[in-house]
């Protein structure tokens, strides 16, 4: 039987929306793929055809709620931000949308499977997506603000600060994760002062 | 802004007198002038925001400062063998605090305090100290924004039709934004606190207190210890933003039958321990309303609300408004006082308010032997155990305190000497290191210092003791 790219869509959906409700109740480590695909009504076999691993099917979700946050973000610019102000809002917006996953996107990001780190064949659709989506936006306004020639280093350390602010939130136990926006306010700091006004002194 | 921070060579030169003319072999001169000379170069790698970080760094700077002056003041009539031995823990102290990039928030707090009791400090350094509070950059507003997202669980623009993105004024460990929440006319003022400043401020105070433990200052040790809780716990209540709504809550409820005295409502659907919204009172501070040249009259009238909005609270809430600085009061155009920032109050325990009330019965009742016990208790020790020579100081400074309560008559507070004989005798307690007290004291001493440096300013005359009795009498 042929299977229509809306019924693929829709078991994709279905899978999504299972994990979520899983990793939610049991946590990361407990669920498995087979109560996955149950719970969605799959075949456990079917699960593997469009996520190659628990981590792919984590990464996933991360990936929808970080496109949900960037439709805030675009609602939520402002003339004369600067760039700290944009690149703070364009963290902290996909933290808040990323936040139900928080517990255990640390263990996707250990697994090794990360769309953030090393994407696998499998999710590398999806991890080169999120890249670059995030990647591109952050080029284009540090171009926009330095009025110089894109300098591949700014966006990996970028990319680095990125990644670290991640790891802290994952394991933040202050009220509102605010020591995570405190952590991210600074770093954003240093990043832009870096880029606009050249090396700091020590 | 920044044009107008302070240098270093200001803020060395408005270091009190006293620490200025040291004498040179004093070690610890050399080294707080070379942590000085650092800090100025570098920023301050341990605050969490970058635009705060040249306040911190100043104002914590300062307050450090002044940290290590009165740490040597306290030992000036030693003798050379116990002032080396001080001088020894002095350096000690000061290596703490370079190591401890000086405190962060805590002692930008302290700054903050110090820059409210003028006349405590010298001018100079009161000056500078204020006009570093005044400048408190504030935070960038994605991060306001997305900081009270999360505290409301909404963006500002779903809760309110209108939210100034430029703060208005700095508060405590905050700043304050103008707003008119969704579907009303009700102007408010939404306080907002730095996120993580909170936890901090409890680092910071940890850290002084571990410090201060190898220091020895005193023989009063445990009492230093619950005097010093009793600081923190002042510092904790302040960064609590609930608590202070419900202060406020029972300030506006104990002032409403007194139409001439404002305390601007919360709305609690829109605050949170780190969010704090109520009313937006439109009227002028302390400054401001001086530079209007308002007659004595006006200046009496205000100087009386004062008095009496801090009498009331105390005798009938059995609440310390304990914060009495010109930030914190507002001039309305019709006559009428605001009171607006509850954070630093305190509710006098049973105990607390019975030792109060028999102090000041001791006070008034001719009775030597009765004031001398209640005085013995204040410092926390035994009548036996209190010497000639502290009772002495401790009488002079009650004159002080009480000297305007004996009359019913107008007391004059427009004289400036007035109010440094109160901080000349605080001086002598603190010169002579009797540090032992009450931790209630801490409460105390900043209400009659507060207060009367708020009418001092506005060169009030003010029947202090007419008010009180009719207070008591409520």
């Amino acid at each position: 039987m042929r299977v229509t790219k809306e019924t693929q869509q829709e078991t994709r959906r279905r899978l999504l929306e299972a994990a979520r409700g899983l990793f939610a109740e049991q946590g990361f480590d407990p669920a498995t793929t087979r109560e996955v695909a149950k719970r969605a009504n799959v075949a456990n076999g079917t699960l593997f055809n469009y996520f190659a691993s628990k981590e792919a099917l984590g990464a996933a979700l991360i990936l929808v709620a970080a496109e949900t946050a960037r439709a805030e973000f675009e609602t939520k610019r402002r003339a004369g931000e600067s760039l700290a102000e944009i690149l703070f809002a364009w963290v902290a917006i996909q933290l808040r949308h990323l936040e139900p996953f928080r517990p255990w996107m640390s263990e996707v990001l250990d697994a090794g499977s990360s769309l953030l780190l090393y994407p696998t064949e499998a999710d590398e659709t999806d991890a080169q997506r999120f890249r670059r989506m995030h990647l591109d936006r952050v080029a284009t306004w540090i171009q926009g603000s330095t009025r110089s020639a894109e300098n591949p280093l700014d966006l990996h350390l970028y990319w680095t600060l990125f990644l670290g602010v991640i790891e802290f939130w994952t394991r933040d136990a202050s009220h509102n994760q605010e020591a995570t926006l405190a952590l991210l306010d600074r770093s954003i700091s240093l990043f832009t002062r870096g880029i606009t006004e050249g090396p700091q002194e020590s | 802004m920044e044009s107008n921070q302070p240098t270093l060579a200001e803020l060395i030169e408005a270091l009190p007198k006293e620490y200025q003319d040291a004498d040179e072999r004093v070690p610890a001169r050399t080294e707080l002038v070379q942590i000085l000379g650092e800090l100025a170069g570098k920023p301050v790698p341990t605050g969490r925001f970058t635009r705060m970080w040249s306040l911190g760094t100043l104002q914590a700077k300062i307050a450090a400062a002044y940290l290590a002056w009165w740490l040597r003041s306290g030992f000036q009539d030693a003798d050379g063998k116990r002032r080396g031995l001080d001088e020894t823990h002095v350096a000690a102290a000061l290596q703490v605090l370079s190591r401890m990039v000086y405190l962060r928030g805590a002692v930008m707090k302290l700054g903050q305090v110090m820059a409210h009791w003028p006349n405590v400090l010298p001018a100079p350094f009161s000056e500078v100290l204020g006009r570093l509070h005044s400048q408190a950059p504030p935070m960038h507003f994605a991060l306001l924004r997305e900081h009270m997202c999360r505290e409301l669980g909404a963006d500002p623009s779903e809760v309110f039709d209108e939210f100034e993105p430029e703060a208005f004024a700095a508060a405590s460990l905050g700043q304050v934004h103008r707003a008119r929440i969704k579907g009303s006319s009700q102007r408010v003022a939404v306080k907002v606190q730095y996120p993580d400043i909170a936890r901090t401020i409890r680092d910071d105070l940890r850290n002084l207190k571990a410090s201060a433990l190898g220091l020895r200052l005193s023989g009063d040790w445990n009492n230093l210890q619950k005097q010093f809780d009793g600081i923190q716990r002042m510092f904790e209540q302040e960064l609590d933003y609930e608590q202070e709504a419900q202060f406020q809550e029972a300030a506006r409820t104990c002032l409403a039958g007194q139409e001439d005295l404002v305390v601007p409502r919360v709305h609690r659907e829109h605050s949170t321990k780190r969010v704090l919204t109520t009313d937006y009172l439109e009227g002028t501070h302390l400054d401001a309303f001086l530079a209007t040249n308002p007659a004595q009259s006006l200046r009496d009238r205000h100087g009386a609300q004062i008095t009496r909005a801090s009498m009331r609270l105390w005798y009938r809430e059995r609440l310390v408004y304990a914060d009495p600085h010109p930030g914190n009061y507002l001039f309305l155009p019709n006559g009428k006082l605001g009171l607006i920032d509850f954070g630093c109050c305190h509710r006098f325990s049973s105990e607390e308010f019975e030792h109060v009330l028999e102090t000041e019965r001791a006070a008034f009742s001719n009775d030597d032997a009765r004031l001398v016990a209640a005085l013995a208790q204040s410092c926390d020790m035994r009548v036996e155990d209190l010497d000639e020579q502290r009772l002495g100081v401790l009488r002079a400074y009650c004159d002080w305190v009480w000297a305007p309560l004996r009359t019913d008559e107008p007391f004059d507070y427009g004289t400036p000497d007035q109010y440094r004989e109160g901080i000349r005798l605080y001086g002598e307690f603190v010169k002579r290191r009797w540090i032992r007290s009450q931790p209630v004291n801490v409460w105390l001493t900043k209400v009659f210092f507060g207060v009367r440096a708020m009418l001092t300013h506005l060169g009030a005359r003010v029947a202090y003791g007419k008010i009180m009795r009719e207070e008591t009498l409520v």
